[in-house]
Formats: structure tokens, C-alpha cells, sequence
């Protein structure tokens, strides 16, 4: 009977610590509120990813015997969040709330890493570290000839290079078409 | 806790015996000794009355469904069969002390069990929403599916940062590096050179 009792304590304990570690998240330095890019469109997301908590524990693990430098990757992020909108129709006032965006960032002490401006795309990155610790990542990409917008935010303990060799193996065209 | 009552067997025994008694699965015998037993002992009467509020509380929770993949393999580890090129391999036979049915007891009350928190923290509004129109974290359950394209979302996401910095990169190198510092040099080089050995005749 204690058995029981102790068996029913252990498989509760992580869903009750759950909400706890879900709205961590949210509190996290590197967490962007990426849904404040949806009142900028018209038009609702092509491209929504949320994956955090429970679910990126077992995206990890779903990964490991594939791909084991990913999963131990995904294993020490906290979130990922993903917001693609169709270009069409988007007033001109885009780019300027990406550079607000990017300053509102700063004001919080994200560090500008890239901010290209080249012939029709626009890249701004963003870095949020602790030390030597880089806590979260922000990635706005905006690309004129294919009318598309891209807002990423990596939460969690992030490596670029590792990020940069991870996602060298995956071809995004590929990856859409799926 | 002081009783007077004497029996041969001891609190153990009895403690092992609650879930078969409340179940109705006791022998006659065992089950007319527990009886007895229950008459005298104050604190086997309290584990009972818990066990019968968990067992009335795991019979009211919807039974998760188990994935036929999961049947699969549980029927294989019973037949004692190693899966096939599934990295599942029996190691030893469990404790012939251990009843079958206090074995299957285990994972559907954990399973139960699991169920019932899920249906509680619902219920108190644990899990905060998000915005998350595809995969929401306060579902009970992930199906492998599921699993699968959060998998290639986040791909998909480190693709994304990787192209945005490779492109960055290669901008900064063509835009910067090269038209400000490798030409400027290149020509100056040339220059310097090639104007040194400017043809003489």
C-alpha cells in the first residue's frame, strides 16, 4: 500500500511541477513575447512553432539516437519559437518595427550581432549572454523576393556555432515542404 | 499502535493483501483472516479505507489510450521475446515473490495515476495558455506524430538561424571585407607593383 502511495507521489510530481517549469519559460532573459509580431500583418502566421517544455524534452529525446548533437542542443534550450508571415499586402511600416523591435531589445541588453541591409534582405540577430552564457537568441529576417518574414526566438543556453553546424544539416526547403 | 489481537501472520502480510482484498480477489481463507484481522486493527482499517478511496478515485479517471506500437512491445517482453532490432532485450526474471496481477497492477496505476494529475491540474488551470495554435503544451498527451513534426519544426527554426547567419556572413565578407579592405588593398598592391615594373622601353 505504501508502494502504491509512493508510485502515485512519483508520477504525479513532475505534472504538478510542470506549470512551474512552463511558466519559467516565460520568465526566462532570453524569452521574446513573439507574438507581438503578429499585429504588424494583416494576414495570420504561415509558419507558428511553439515548442517548449514537455514536448521539447521529448523532441530531445525523440532526437537522440538520430541526431545525439542535436538532442543534447535542444536538451539545454527552453523554448523555440517560430513566426512566418507572407510578405503580400504588408505595409511599408515593417522594417521600422523591426528596428524598433531591435532597439527595444537593446534597451533590455540584447546585443546587435548582425544587422544586414542587402538588396532586398534584411537580416537583424540579436544576443542575450550572461558572461559566457548566451541565454537567448532573436533572429528577424525579412526577404523581399520570396515576400517573406521570419521571427525566431531561441531560448535557453545556446552555442552558435552549434546552432550554425546543427542547422547546416537541414535544408529549409526541404524541411517546408514536409 | 497497542491491540491485543494475536495472529500468525504479520502486519506485512496483511499490508500486501489490501488491493487483492478490496478487489475481491482473496481466497476464502485469506479473505476470512483479513476480515478478522480488520476488526482489531485500527491502522489496517485506515490503509484500507485509503486504498478503497484510490482504487474509487483511479476507477473514475478515463483509462489513457496505449498506442498499439506500446501493445506490441509489452506483448513481446511477456512472451519473453527480445524485439527484433528494437534495442529491447529481457534481462532477468522478476522475483517469483511477485504476483502477475500485482505486476500489471503497477504500470496501469501509475498510468491512472498520471491521468488523474493531468485531470487535476486542468482543473485548477495549470498549465498557462499560449498562442500555440499547433502544439499545445497543456495537451494530456503527445502522439509520436506530434513529437515527429515538433521535431522538424525545430529544424526547421535552427535552419533558419543558420541560413540568416550564413547570410550575414557572406554580405559581411562580400560587402564589407571585400569591397572595403581585400580590393582596396588588391589595387594597391597592383599599383605599387605592377607600377614599379612598368614596361621601360
Amino acid at each position: 500500500m505504501k508502494k502504491l502511495i509512493a508510485a502515485i507521489l512519483v508520477a504525479a510530481a513532475p505534472l504538478f511541477l510542470a506549470p512551474q517549469a512552463s511558466a519559467q519559460v516565460q520568465d526566462a532573459r532570453g524569452f521574446v513575447d513573439i507574438t507581438q509580431v503578429e499585429s504588424w500583418f494583416s494576414d495570420e502566421p504561415t509558419i507558428e512553432v511553439n515548442i517548449r517544455g514537455a514536448l521539447l524534452n521529448l523532441v530531445a529525446e525523440a532526437s537522440r539516437f538520430e541526431d545525439p548533437e542535436l538532442a543534447d542542443m535542444l536538451r539545454r534550450l527552453k523554448a523555440i519559437q517560430v513566426r512566418g508571415f507572407d510578405l503580400s499586402g504588408v505595409n511599408d511600416d515593417l522594417l521600422r518595427r523591426s528596428g524598433d523591435l531591435g532597439r527595444s531589445l537593446e534597451s533590455k541588453g540584447w546585443e546587435t550581432i548582425v544587422r544586414v541591409r542587402d538588396d532586398g534582405d534584411y537580416v537583424q540577430m540579436y544576443l542575450l549572454a550572461d558572461g559566457d552564457v548566451i541565454e537567448g537568441m532573436v533572429v528577424l529576417a525579412v526577404d523581399e523576393y520570396d515576400d517573406e518574414a521570419m521571427f525566431v526566438n531561441i531560448v535557453g543556453e545556446i552555442r552558435p556555432d552549434q546552432i550554425g553546424r546543427i542547422g547546416r544539416k537541414f535544408n529549409i526547403g526541404a524541411l517546408e515542404d514536409r | 499502535m497497542a491491540t491485543s489481537f494475536e495472529h500468525p501472520h504479520d502486519a506485512a502480510w496483511f499490508d500486501l493483501r489490501i488491493e487483492s482484498y478490496i478487489d475481491g480477489e482473496l481466497p476464502e481463507a485469506e479473505r476470512a483472516l483479513f476480515a478478522e484481522r480488520l476488526l482489531h486493527d485500527a491502522e489496517l482499517r485506515r490503509q484500507v479505507a485509503l486504498a478503497e478511496r484510490v482504487s474509487l478515485s483511479l476507477a473514475a479517471v478515463e483509462r489513457p489510450l496505449c498506442s498499439e506500437e506500446m501493445v506490441a512491445r509489452v506483448e513481446a517482453i511477456s512472451q519473453g521475446v527480445s524485439g527484433s532490432g528494437s534495442g529491447m532485450r529481457i534481462l532477468s526474471q522478476r522475483s517469483p515473490r511477485v504476483t502477475p496481477l500485482r505486476l500489471l497492477r503497477w504500470p496501469v496505476g501509475i498510468a491512472a495515476c498520471a491521468a488523474l494529475s493531468l485531470m487535476v491540474i486542468r482543473g485548477i488551470g495549470g498549465f498557462p495558455e499560449t498562442t500555440d495554435t499547433v502544439l499545445d503544451p497543456a495537451s494530456e498527451t503527445y502522439t509520436q506524430a506530434e513529437i515527429d513534426a515538433a521535431l522538424v519544426e525545430a529544424k526547421f527554426a535552427l535552419a533558419v538561424v543558420s541560413d540568416a547567419g550564413r547570410h550575414a556572413g557572406t554580405t559581411v565578407r562580400e560587402a564589407v571585407i571585400q569591397r572595403h579592405l581585400v580590393r582596396p588593398v588588391n589595387t594597391k598592391l597592383e599599383n605599387t607593383v605592377f607600377g614599379a615594373r612598368a614596361p621601360t622601353n
